[in-house]
């Protein structure tokens, strides 16, 4: 811990110095980021682990702004004050060869962080040894093997990521937090004489310790075991049961949606619809780094902004886009705390939860007449943005239901659909939540049953 | 640098390891994004590190710093072995690796203009006129965005086998896009191609080579000619692509499903495997007779294109494979593990890591469709009834690699072999060994597309390959409108 709290200290005071450093020499305004990371992946496949890897790093993102809006950034991985404070110059001397940028107003002004009563760094993450992480992927992987005799391959991935991120800006932003999460994917293979079918599972958790890793093999290995001898049918409009992993990829494209740059863009199927209908009354999504079904509580965003809960939709009316300084400037409103960390003028939701209903899976299922459980999708894909229209295979574990009962395993099958259109078609509101890692946040997700989703293709 | 190097490597043979190989980076990169007039990008990115990877007792092992030091490289290789150490505790089998010949050798790509020392004010001059002509075509054109990223990588690669390898490499690419609207419809048009434009192994004299402002008037014109065309129709019919688009059905139905990690199942959690198994090499029959993919990064052939290099990051010399000849399925990308568990005597150099921080893993490098002896023009005149399609828009594909689907920005339908009217929202979708069975033509018009941005493996490497294509005709497709 000695180490990390000079880490902490290191990064909080080089923040204030490429401040200082900028301003004294002709910056009108900057921000920087300055993150400290330890991440370890072990990755497994065929009931092995086959990569283990491990990294440490720090890493600066640095804006710096002059007084008729020419700005200019610099991204630095390195750990020496003046490698950091030579990239500074260089990032004042890209503004200084730049254009203004007009929609440029400002950078955000200091705002007090509320504080919250969750943990968001665990210590015993730091102690965690390769051979810890090695023993429960042994733990996923003979679960998985119990699940089923057909059990052929378990694969995945165990992650462990700790965070020490400050954020500082000329106008007196000065922030620090520090956090941790652990993930791990499983997918399990399953072979007989006939066929092959998937399975998957995933937990995302701020501890380690609160991921059951034997509950999450075995899930994957049972839906894996009960996939087998998939029947092929034909495409067409059905009913859908989305299992949690599946509803958060429909929640990633929405994300994408809300974000101000993609209105800018004219990429957005949410343009000019605020404060309309647009999802099933039944949905409502907030970002919410507070809410305890989100796994990692986060307290800032890229600029030191702090995040507040903000409704994005209310009973499927669309209230809000969300903004960084950037976007909320260009448009005369005030930032929603959504800046990214790397990246200028790219925001995004980073606590996203779809608030769940109170039916369990099975009276989902037992609600579907002629329809299929999809557990997840795999390479979906934006097709017309403006339209919300997306496309996406069913992957690991999709099942024909009939007359409320899952009678068999189908072959994976492609949907081509609006969004808007399945969502719209709501029937039930699962209570089961289930959180994903996406880009630098999380989405948590319930499962759902819908009325129609078009499928436009099968496999095999 | 070696002598550090060497001297890390035989701490981790002291240590146990039976194979040791170190990667130093070192990068620049920079990228500039004009957004209707505004800078919306000026960002330097610099990075320099090491990667440490070791076998021990029979399982890997990874370990990374951005510090560059004897005391870390210790530390680093230290922790490496015991990562090894604890992979072993799970592991079935202890890794093999086929055998290389050791390499002491340094080697360039042949830029001639350094994209770093162009002034950033020249650039900037350049790409805001394109951007201003993009918007002067018509006002519908809402947003017009010119893209530009360069990069400079400096790398050594020293192994407990003996060999020595530096590096020095330098790409670049440009790209403008038009996005038109009316009525709530959006149209967008993007060249030389969609997603950044199009990149190569060469310096600042390739975005000169490029009439930038004249791409730029024809994408301002496009998108808002897009708006007032007809929707493609829906149905089976015959398809021309362009070789843009082509490229891309080559990288996500050929590329990948042929990688040999894919192939053994060790992506199967993220990616997804392959429908190319073992027991169909040298026998499915994957496309038509006249269908040829081949794997030939090599520098000295392709010195320009983005995905050739000299050496992987196993240190392995690369070597032309077929993957597809004659419309039969013949080889895989290898690494040298997945060599020796495929049954071959060597690996063809295909393992990358996209910078010092992640472990190589197989990646396309230049996998091309071999050019046919047709005129693109030859084979719209040869084609009655059918839509050609151009410049990528979207794409997914099933985890084996299967069933596909794409959308391009622009088509057009075909009657009597001439292209009669412009379709907007044209989207293509089929299953791998059909589409490619189906291939009739394929034109003299060959062009190697560079794509900066193939994401894979956990965590995520992106990577910069390319793809030889031509105009090519596909019987029996099925096509719809996206909308």
């Amino acid at each position: 811990m000695k180490e990390l709290d000079e880490t902490k200290s290191w990064i909080i005071d080089t923040a204030q110095t490429v401040i200082k450093h900028v301003i004294e020499n002709g910056a009108w305004q900057a921000d920087v980021r300055i993150e400290y990371g330890e991440n370890y992946l072990t990755r497994f496949a065929n009931s092995q682990i086959h990569q283990n890897v491990g990294e440490t790093y720090t890493k600066a993102f640095l804006r710096v702004f002059l007084r008729d809006k020419r700005f200019g950034c610099v991204t630095i991985i390195s750990r020496d004050i003046d490698e950091i404070l030579k990239a500074a110059d260089q990032a004042l001397k890209i503004a200084k060869a730049s254009k203004p940028d007009p929609f440029f107003k400002s950078l955000p002004e200091p705002d007090r962080i509320l504080p919250t009563d969750r943990k968001m760094f665990f210590e015993e993450m730091i102690r965690l040894t390769p051979f810890d992480r090695a023993e429960i992927v042994g733990k996923v992987i003979d679960a998985a093997h119990e699940a089923g005799k057909h059990v052929s391959a378990v694969n995945g991935a165990l992650s462990t990521v700790l965070r020490l991120q400050a954020v500082a800006n000329s106008l007196g932003v000065n922030v620090f937090q520090a956090y941790s999460f652990a993930s791990l994917n499983v997918l399990v293979t399953a072979k007989n004489m006939q066929s092959e079918a998937e399975g998957f599972a995933y937990r995302v958790s701020g501890n380690l310790k609160e991921i059951n890793a034997e509950e999450v093999g075995f899930e994957a290995g049972e839906r894996a075991s009960s996939g087998l001898d998939a029947k092929k049918i034909e495409p067409g409009d059905y009913e859908v049961v989305f299992l949690p992993y599946a509803t958060a990829t429909l929640m990633f494209h929405l994300a994408i949606d809300t974000s101000a740059r993609s209105k800018d863009l004219e990429v957005s199927s949410l343009i000019n619809k605020e404060n309309k209908k647009v999802l099933h009354e039944d949905i409502s999504v907030v970002d919410d780094p507070r809410s305890e079904k989100t796994p990692v509580p986060l307290l800032f965003d890229g600029e030191g902004v702090p995040k507040k809960r903000l409704v994005l939709f209310d009973h499927g009316v669309f209230k809000n886009f969300v903004y960084d300084s950037y976007y909320a400037g260009k448009e005369g409103k005030k930032s929603t705390g959504h800046a990214s960390f790397w990246r200028h003028a790219s925001p995004f939701p980073s606590n996203l939860v779809f608030e769940p209903g109170n039916s369990k899976l099975d009276d989902l299922i037992e609600d579907t007449k002629n329809g299929i459980l999809v557990s997840r999708l795999h390479y979906s894909n934006t097709v017309d943005p403006r339209r919300g229209i997306i496309t996406a295979m069913t992957r690991a574990g999709t099942f024909k239901i009939e007359n409320g009962e899952l009678k068999y395993s189908i072959k994976n099958m492609r949907f081509t659909d609006s969004y808007h259109r399945i969502l719209n078609s709501l029937s039930i509101l699962g209570k089961d939540l289930r959180s994903m890692v996406v880009r630098r946040g999380f989405i948590t997700a319930p499962s759902i049953k819908v009325n129609s989703v078009k499928f436009v293709g099968t496999t095999g | 640098m070696f002598d550090l190097m060497e001297k890390a490597v035989e701490k981790g043979l002291l240590l146990g390891a039976t194979y040791i190989d170190i990667r130093v980076v070192k990068n620049a990169s920079e990228e500039i994004k004009i957004k209707n007039g505004a800078v919306e990008e000026a960002t330097i990115k610099t990075d320099s590190g090491f990667g440490v990877r070791v076998l021990k007792n029979g399982a890997w092992g990874f370990h990374s710093s951005n510090k560059i030091d004897k005391h870390t490289l210790d530390q680093v290789v230290e922790t490496a072995v015991k990562i090894a150490e604890a992979s072993a505790t799970r592991s079935k089998k202890p890794v093999k690796l086929a055998p290389v010949k050791t390499i002491k050798d340094k080697w360039r790509t042949p830029w001639i203009k350094d994209p770093f020392d162009v002034p950033f004010k020249d650039k900037l001059e350049l790409f805001l006129e394109a951007d201003e002509t993009i918007r002067e075509q018509s006002d519908y054109v809402k947003v017009s965005m010119v893209s530009y990223e360069a990069r400079k990588i400096h790398k050594w690669f020293v192994s407990s086998e003996g060999s020595k390898i530096e590096a020095e490499i330098v790409f670049c690419g440009v790209g403008v896009s038009a996005l038109a609207t009316k009525n709530g419809d959006v149209q967008r048009r993007s060249l030389p191609t969609s997603f950044g434009g199009n990149y190569v192994k060469r310096g600042w004299e390739y975005v000169q080579s490029l009439n930038l402002v004249e791409l730029a008037e024809r994408v301002g014109k496009e998108a808002t000619m897009l708006l007032d065309a007809k929707s493609c129709p829906s149905g089976k019919t015959t398809l021309i692509l362009d070789s843009s688009q082509l490229a891309l059905q080559i990288h996500e139905s050929c590329g990948h499903p042929s990688e040999a990690d894919r192939v053994l199942g060790t992506e199967a959690s993220y990616a997804g495997t392959s429908f190319l198994t073992p027991d169909k090499l040298g026998k499915l029959k994957y496309g038509s007779e006249i269908v040829n993919i081949v794997m030939d990064p090599s520098p000295e052939k392709y010195p320009e294109a983005l995905g050739s290099y000299k050496y992987d990051d196993e240190g392995v010399p690369v070597k032309r494979t077929y993957i597809v000849k004659e419309g039969v399925f013949t080889g895989y990308q290898l690494s040298r593990e997945t060599a020796v568990e495929l049954g071959f005597e060597e690996s063809n150099g295909a393992m990358r890591a996209d910078n010092w921080n992640r472990i190589p893993l197989i990646r396309m490098s230049l996998i091309s469709l071999e050019p046919g002896d047709w005129k693109s023009e030859e084979i719209i005149e040869d084609t009655k009834d059918g839509i050609y399609m151009e410049t990528n828009r979207s794409w997914s594909i099933d985890d084996k690699r299967l069933n596909f689907q794409f959308g391009c920005e622009l088509a057009w339908k075909i009657e009597k072999g001439e292209k009669k009217e412009l379709l907007k929202n044209p989207v293509y979708q089929g299953i791998t060994p059909e589409f490619w069975g189906n291939c009739d033509a394929i034109g003299k018009d060959f062009f190697i597309w560079g794509i900066p941005n193939c994401g894979k493996g956990e965590p995520q490497q992106i990577m910069w390959v390319s793809h030889g294509a031509s105009t090519a005709r596909f019987r029996n497709v099925m096509v719809f409108s996206g909308r």
